[in-house]
């Protein structure tokens, strides 16, 4: 099979309890034709002399303290030469295979501009704490609440070009300001998988401000889409699907792949121990 | 109302002062314990009171979870409902698992009650521990005190007021009782506490039984549903009680008589039947196959329940103790170490039975367990990755002498005929030798199962990436790459490792689960092949999660094992050649490997079983020496039990391969696409 280049950029500031974890899960997938572009803002934990470490497994490494009107994702991205192109946040993890998904389902639906995926949340010791199973993608749905989750979306890089790149205005949700650009002009699709996990940490001060300011840029969006009289039921409607979806899973007993059902057991088991221990899996 | 009401009588009590005869030491303590039993009865009773409020709210809450939703909130969800898919009202929070009180007694066999004692600890539920101490010694006593909730001492008491004693003394919400010297199962307390919660109907839970000959455990034979008022006990162990059902059907009676209510067990049974719970919880020692190995009846169970046990897998799979036959004299049993399932971790439900090795009479027993839930059976006590290696390579080595023991000496399942079935049949047919050697396959049929089942799964004009794990001397691999397939392999011996580089096969020295350590990060292959390895493995879900990152988007990993659905298992039970014990770690069923495959992101997408003579041979061999034999793999089979073999293979190849029951199975796997 024929596989795509993928360009995966991933921000970090700080998270050096996390950074293998991510590394592990990017290299881990055994790729061949990957482009894995870190963009550190200079960080003072030690995770700048971690990523020298793996530096020969980047395409591009900038250590540097954020300079400029661009972000680091706007710039690791106007790098990135991938056919495919992606964003994996610091501490979030790929789950296995997902680049070989990925592939596969471009070259299978060459009408899909981007995937993501259902959303697998951990806690910082990598125990699997919620799941959040998304219903098949309508931008009715998707475009009036931030439901997407950014570690699972993979595009195709002539719809990011397409749209014009990342909102550097947008402080707290320019990942859905993305999206909602992609919806506009592209395809998009859910995935019944995992394609990766996002850490939740504890909320610091910083993050409630950033809740606070996405919460009003959210408002601000939202006011420009049209609203029906039936909108506060069809939210409410949307959620309940979530959820229910959500908890038939746990309770199911089925697995889907890139999660186990139920819910307290490591990530790390679904790696078969590699996170733990990136020898184990060749990294 | 003018007529005066009489006087009440009055008491004549005696007067009390300076001339009143002071009580005696005797008579105080006598009126001391008299009021502590009263206060005992008194809590008891109260308990009782409580006890049945929270059983009808529980099952108020069992029976209609949705009663107190409010209307408003009804008609939402009604409407949710109709219009999309909504989530269901929460249900009530999930009951607290009842308490648990055991009941044992100590004697002069203090060891045994140990055990007994030490099984209930083990289980790590919070049960009451109550031991009835009839004269043990008091170092001993003191060893358990901080375990135990209560040690009443009764020197001299026989051993069923010793019960009685203590089942009065039990606070619990369930009582059983567990005579010195019987165990209990791992994970027994767990689940009958989980089902007590989960359905508060249910009065008497009964488990099966675990039948323990020396070092030898056989299961204890199917619940039958007949009357188990026939057991002339107290409580029979593996039995279950409700306290407030004991309590109202006499039982409070033990606490002021000193004996149980007449009748008391055969009383409950009638009044509340008996639910028996799947697999088993109480390992019985026995000295003679005949004692204490009574079938265990319960009563109240229905009839689909019954027809399900005797149509269900686990009774497939089912080799009660008593068809084992005598079994030889050994030491003490080890202590029962369950060995957990490879892909939920969960402990196993049931026991099948215990086997020495019969390969090459390796020193020690092994338990054989079943997981229902992925249909695999695991072997125990769990063996640490050194002596795992080492085991695997004895059994690669394949030098060992038969072992046979002497006719009249005691070999379990010797001879032992299985269930009816046509394939038994036709198993004790000779085939002519002519029909033997045309039917009779007996050549290695790895490769040609191995191309069978790649047959229209790989893109055409490509010569294939094959990786073979744990490939010996690579004779695998020099038939493929003599046709151009870019031929690889990893071995666990470094000796095995030169062979096959001799040949010029790329090799890696690794363990399976070690791959991804030795094979370089670029390499993916079209084709894995693992033959007879998973079910070595001390972990074989991470040995498959990580050989399947190895395996191309579009390329396959194919497995062989030995089948847990084995036809064969019905004609030969433990004497079948593939328990094998213990070399095996698992046997494995198409079942387990499609959940093992959806766990590593993987999808089954073809399947096969087959059956071969040569195994055929060695099960019958065994069969006819029974487990105290060791017959050795890689032997040449004698000439009439040859011919038999030969037969049976044909039979099963003829009525049971096709359909997934041969001796071994076949199954591809390739990235799930989701």
């Amino acid at each position: 099979m024929e596989r795509a280049r993928i360009s995966i950029v991933t921000p970090s500031l700080n998270q050096g309890r996390f950074v293998e974890r991510t590394l592990a899960s990017v290299l881990g997938q055994r790729y061949p034709r990957l482009e894995f572009i870190l963009m550190d803002g200079g960080s003072t934990d030690g995770t700048a002399e971690l990523l020298r470490r793996y530096r020969r497994h980047f395409a591009y490494l900038e250590s540097t303290p954020e300079v400029g009107p661009t972000t680091p994702v706007q710039r690791g991205l106007a790098r990135a030469g991938g056919e495919i192109l992606a964003v994996l946040g610091m501490g979030e993890m790929l789950a296995p295979s997902t680049l070989d998904f990925v592939t596969w389902y471009f070259a299978e639906h060459p009408r899909v501009d981007m995937i993501y995926s259902h959303r697998l949340l951990v806690d910082e010791a990598d125990r699997v704490i919620g799941h959040v199973l998304l219903p098949p993608h309508r931008h009715r749905n998707m475009r009036r609440h931030p439901l997407i989750p950014p570690e699972t979306a993979f595009f195709r890089r002539g719809l990011y070009e397409q749209a014009g790149g990342v909102d550097p205005a947008m402080q707290a949700i320019s990942n859905f300001e993305l999206y909602l650009r992609f919806m506009a002009i592209g395809k998009l699709a859910r995935a019944d998988r995992f394609l990766a996990a996002h850490r939740v940490l504890p909320t610091s001060r910083a993050t409630h401000r950033m809740e606070a300011v996405g919460a009003e840029e959210l408002t601000q969006l939202r006011a420009e889409l049209p609203r029906g009289p039936w909108q506060e039921f069809q939210d409410w409607r949307l959620i309940q699907s979530i959820v229910w979806r959500s908890d038939r899973f746990v309770r199911s007993g089925r697995t889907k792949p890139g999660a186990w059902p139920g819910m307290g057991y490591s990530y790390d088991e679904i790696w078969a121990g590699t996170l733990s221990n990136p020898r184990d899996g060749g990294v | 109302m003018g007529s005066a009401m009489p006087e009440p009588e009055q008491l004549s009590l005696p007067a009390i002062g300076a001339g009143t005869p002071r009580m005696s030491v005797e008579e105080s303590a006598r009126i001391a314990e008299l009021l502590d039993r009263l206060d005992r009865a008194e809590a008891r009773m109260a308990d009782a009171i409580a006890h049945i409020r929270q059983e009808e709210a529980a099952a108020q809450r069992g029976r209609n979870p949705l009663e107190s939703i409010e209307p408003r909130l009804w008609l939402r969800w009604l409407v949710g409902l109709l219009l999309c898919q909504v989530a269901p009202p929460a249900a009530a929070a999930s009951p607290a698992p009842p308490r648990l009180s055991i009941v044992t007694i100590a004697g002069g066999d203090t060891d045994a009650t140990a055990r007994t004692l030490e099984s209930a600890i083990a289980q790590n539920y919070p049960a009451e521990l109550i031991v009835v101490d009839l004269g043990s010694d008091p170092a001993w006593a003191r060893r358990y005190e901080a375990a135990l909730s209560a040690r009443i001492p009764a020197a001299g008491a026989s051993a069923e007021t010793g019960f009685a004693l203590g089942l009065a003394r039990a606070t619990g919400d369930f009582l059983t009782v567990l005579a010195p010297g019987d165990t209990l199962l791992p994970g027994t307390l767990g689940r009958v506490g989980a089902h007590a919660a989960r359905h508060p109907d249910d009065r008497i839970l009964v488990l099966e039984r675990v039948i323990e000959r020396s070092v030898w455990r056989f299961a204890g034979g199917p619940v039958e549903p007949a009357s188990l008022a026939a057991v002339p006990t107290l409580l029979p162990q593996g039995a279950f009680v409700r306290r407030h059902d004991f309590d109202r059907a006499g039982g409070l009676d033990i606490a002021f008589g000193g004996m149980p209510a007449p009748a008391l067990w055969p009383r409950l049974l009638r009044q509340h039947g008996a639910r028996l719970l799947p697999g088993q919880g109480v390992v019985l020692p026995v000295a003679e196959p005949a004692e204490r190995e009574l079938p265990l009846y319960a009563t109240g169970t229905s009839f689909w329940h019954r027809l399900r046990i005797r149509l269900g897998r686990r009774w497939r799979l089912a080799f009660p103790a008593d068809e084992a036959g005598p079994v030889p004299a050994a030491a003490e049993p080890a202590p029962l170490v369950a060995a957990r399932c490879p892909i939920t971790d969960r402990l196993p439900l049931a026991l099948l039975f215990s086997t020495p090795d019969t390969r090459f009479a390796e020193p020690g027993m092994s338990e054989i367990w079943y997981h229902p839930a992925s249909h695999c059976a695991a072997m125990g006590p769990p063996l640490d990755p050194e002596e795992q290696r080492r085991l695997t390579r004895r059994d690669a080595g394949r030098t060992g002498f038969v072992i046979e023991p002497d006719p009249g000496a005691p070999s379990p399942f010797r001879h032992w005929r299985g269930r009816s079935s046509l394939l038994a049949q036709l198993g004790r047919l000779n085939l002519p030798g002519s029909l033997a050697g045309a039917f009779g396959r007996w050549a290695d049929p790895t490769e040609a199962e191995l191309r069978r089942m790649l047959r229209g799964l790989l893109p055409e004009g490509v010569l294939p990436r094959l990786l073979e794990i744990n490939c010996l001397d690579g004779s695998l691999l020099d038939r493929f790459q003599a046709e151009g397939w870019h031929g690889s392999g990893t071995a666990s011996e470094a000796e095995d490792a030169e062979a096959a580089r001799a040949k010029g096969h790329e090799i890696w020295q690794a363990e399976p689960i070690d791959l991804l350590r030795v094979i370089p990060p670029e390499r993916r292959f079209d084709v894995v092949f693992m033959s007879m390895v998973l079910e070595r493995e001390i972990d074989p879900l991470t040995v498959l999660q990580r050989a399947a990152r190895l395996v191309e988007p579009d390329g396959v990993l194919v497995l062989s094992a030995a089948n847990l659905d084995s036809a064969q298992i019905d004609c030969f039970g433990p004497s079948w050649a593939h328990w094998h014990a213990p070399y095996n770690r698992f046997l494995l069923s198409k079942r387990t490997v499609a959940q093992m495959a959806a766990a590593s992101g993987l999808e089954l997408v073809r399947s096969r079983s087959f059956s071969h003579p040569y195994w055929s041979w060695m099960s019958l061999r065994l069969n006819a020496s029974g487990l105290a034999a060791a017959i050795p793999h890689g032997i040449k089979p004698d000439a009439p039990t040859a011919s038999r073999a030969a037969t049976l293979a044909l039979a099963s190849r003829l009525l049971h391969d096709w359909r997934g029951r041969g001796d071994y199975f076949y199954a591809v796997l390739r990235p799930a696409r989701g």
